[in-house]
């Protein structure tokens, strides 16, 4: 679940930024070498080194990974940044990447007291009980596009996210992780490894 | 001509923003330079968005290259590939990339990189390894430390007693690509590979003067002296004629199972045996003396390269200082900028795919705007990439 809910949602978040690229195109106008170009690169990848930093520089502090651990991630994510480098792979190391960082992230928050919180203010985090019921996985969804993209997220956008986050800590059990963690998480982890995240 | 329309460009781009505007402009800027985005909190954006409003993009860019990830993410991705014989950018930190970084850092003439007798090292690092000159370990460590190569870096000169050295051409990560064993025509193509953006193949010319072409060069090879005479000469007698600048240097490694520590060898007095090895292939050819060098990629088409000053001398330093002179130089690193930044592809020659070669051919305008902006403004790497962000081919990506 935790493996797999990231990608299916970041899947989805791929068709959403790729529609949205589709209406940029067609309401531009011109003629076909410009309609070629807007679908072209300069869209890339981010190079193994951007896609760290990144990440890093949304945690406000180096991420704590385990020398072969990081080496792996590095050695999966692309050298170059080139989009021709774009293979199953590398989405992985994204994926396994962003959730490095989300459970950090979770975890510095978490223990804070509610009102010291940077994001996830009104999540409970209890080791027994779901706290994320619609308004607080919306909320959620809200703070996760804030860290990972600096923008808002669109109507389809949260609704998406906000349905994960709550799907996968209701599904969680508390006998073996805390929900609300669980749900934080897998949301965060699927923003993270969105195409606009991993994307320049 | 081309500069007007690239100063006309610029000012098209750099025409007074709305406030709103100015802060999402000073975001993708600060984004473009970093590579990585910008904080919505992040202090320098209020600042940068303050000269975009007055029409400064530039100054406002030129904010962005204080950031930190400039140096560890950009620049040494940027010099990463150059460091190495396979061109990878998954290089660890070594000296060569370090020294790049280190000269952006201290705004060094990037001329210098070719010819001056420094390199950069770590510094303020707990339990640092003293640089060897032997291995990388020194690097690795510094990397491994994750500390900022903005600050924790520092220029040390001479690179090695007693012996002139070239700035990143005789760095130990330079030589252990390309001066290990072969016979030192390696340096010299990657030097012009790296620093002219152009590969061996792409400069031959056949009309060039043969006289520095040494022994080791078959003139009938496979019995036939037409193979010679209408594909070898055209890449060895302009090749030839350089290389003898390292005629002088080797590289040995220590530990010939793996191939990661090994020794620099300089023979002030005499030549490397290597450049005067297989005589008898053809005994007529050149034989190397000294570490001399003429250049014949000056002639026909190769002119283009807008060579200046003198054209031959001794040693690798000498060399570095023709390359860098010519007007190749700045436009090869403007094109190198701009291929990262603005196309999101690692310029490496021949490598390029179609697509990525018309993006860059439909910009040769702007390319050649930078360049000559990088040498006016005194070959200074954060003015060319501050530069190189503002291009609109970049900043509305």
């Amino acid at each position: 679940m935790k493996n797999v809910t990231p990608i299916l949602l970041g899947l989805f978040l791929t068709a959403c930024s790729l529609e949205q690229r589709v209406l940029n195109v067609s309401t531009k106008g011109g003629d076909d070498v410009a309609r070629r170009n807007a679908l072209l690169p300069p869209v890339g990848l981010q190079n193994f080194r951007q896609a760290i930093a990144a990440r890093e520089a949304a945690l406000g502090s180096q991420l704590n990974l385990a020398s072969p651990v990081y080496a792996k991630i590095a050695g999966l994510l692309s050298p170059s940044g080139d989009s021709e480098t774009t293979q199953s792979p590398l989405l992985v190391a994204m994926g396994t990447l962003s959730s490095e960082l989300c459970t950090q992230l979770v975890d510095r928050e978490r223990v804070l007291p509610s009102a010291q919180r940077s994001y996830f203010k009104n999540v409970l985090f209890s080791t027994t009980t779901v706290s994320l019921d619609d308004n607080k996985s919306h909320e959620v969804a809200q703070d996760l596009f804030r860290i990972a993209l600096q923008r808002p997220p669109s109507t389809g956008e949260e609704a998406a996210v906000a349905d994960a986050v709550r799907e996968a800590a209701t599904g969680a059990n508390p006998a073996n992780a805390v929900p609300d963690r669980v749900g934080v998480v897998v949301g965060c982890s699927a923003v993270f490894a969105s195409p606009d995240a991993i994307t320049n | 001509m081309t500069r007007t329309w690239f100063f006309i460009l610029i000012s098209l781009t750099a025409a007074p923003a709305h406030a709103d505007d100015s802060r999402g402009i000073a975001k993708r800027l600060l984004r473009m330079i970093t590579g990585v985005p910008a904080r919505e909190n992040d202090p320098r954006l209020d600042a940068m968005a303050a000269k975009v409003s007055s029409g400064d993009l530039t100054g406002a860019a030129y904010l962005g290259t204080e950031d930190d990830n400039f140096y560890d993410v950009t620049l040494t991705q940027f010099a990463s590939h150059l460091s190495t014989r396979e061109e990878f950018q998954r290089t660890p930190l070594n000296d060569f990339t370090a020294t790049f970084v280190g000269a952006a850092v201290d705004n060094l003439d990037a001329r210098q990189l070719l010819s001056g007798d420094f390199w950069y090292q770590g510094k303020n690092v707990a339990g640092l390894p003293a640089g060897d000159g032997n291995s990388n370990a020194h690097y690795q460590f510094l990397e491994a430390s994750r500390a900022p190569l903005k600050t924790h870096l520092q220029r040390v000169s001479p690179q090695r007693s007693g012996i002139v050295g070239a700035g990143l051409l005789t760095t130990w990560t330079y030589l252990k690509a390309h001066v290990f064993r072969g016979t030192n025509r390696r340096p010299t193509e990657f030097a012009i590979r790296d620093f002219l953006c152009r590969s061996v193949q792409d400069i031959a010319d056949l009309n060039t003067p043969r006289d520095r072409i040494r022994q080791d060069v078959e003139r009938s090879p496979g019995g036939s002296p037409i193979v010679f005479n209408n594909k070898c000469a055209g890449c060895h007698g302009l090749l030839d004629g350089l290389a003898g600048a390292f005629a002088k240097w080797n590289f040995e490694f220590t530990d010939q199972m793996v191939r990661v520590n090994g020794n620099v060898e300089y023979t002030p007095g005499s030549i490397q045996p290597k450049m005067i090895q297989n005589a008898a292939n053809y005994p007529a050819g050149y034989v190397t003396t000294d570490d001399s060098f003429v250049n014949y990629a000056n002639l026909n088409a190769n002119s283009a390269f807008g060579w200046r000053g003198p054209q031959e001398g001794s040693g690798v330093a000498a060399l570095g200082s023709m390359i860098a002179a010519s007007k190749q130089f700045p436009r090869c690193m403007a094109e190198r900028a701009f291929s990262q930044l603005c196309v999101n592809v690692d310029y490496t020659v021949d490598r390029l795919t179609r697509t990525q070669k018309e993006q860059l051919l439909a910009a040769q305008n702007l390319i050649q705007g930078l360049a000559d902006d990088f040498e006016a403004s005194g070959y200074q790497l954060r003015r060319l990439f501050a530069m190189t962000a503002t291009m609109p081919k970049c900043l509305n990506r």
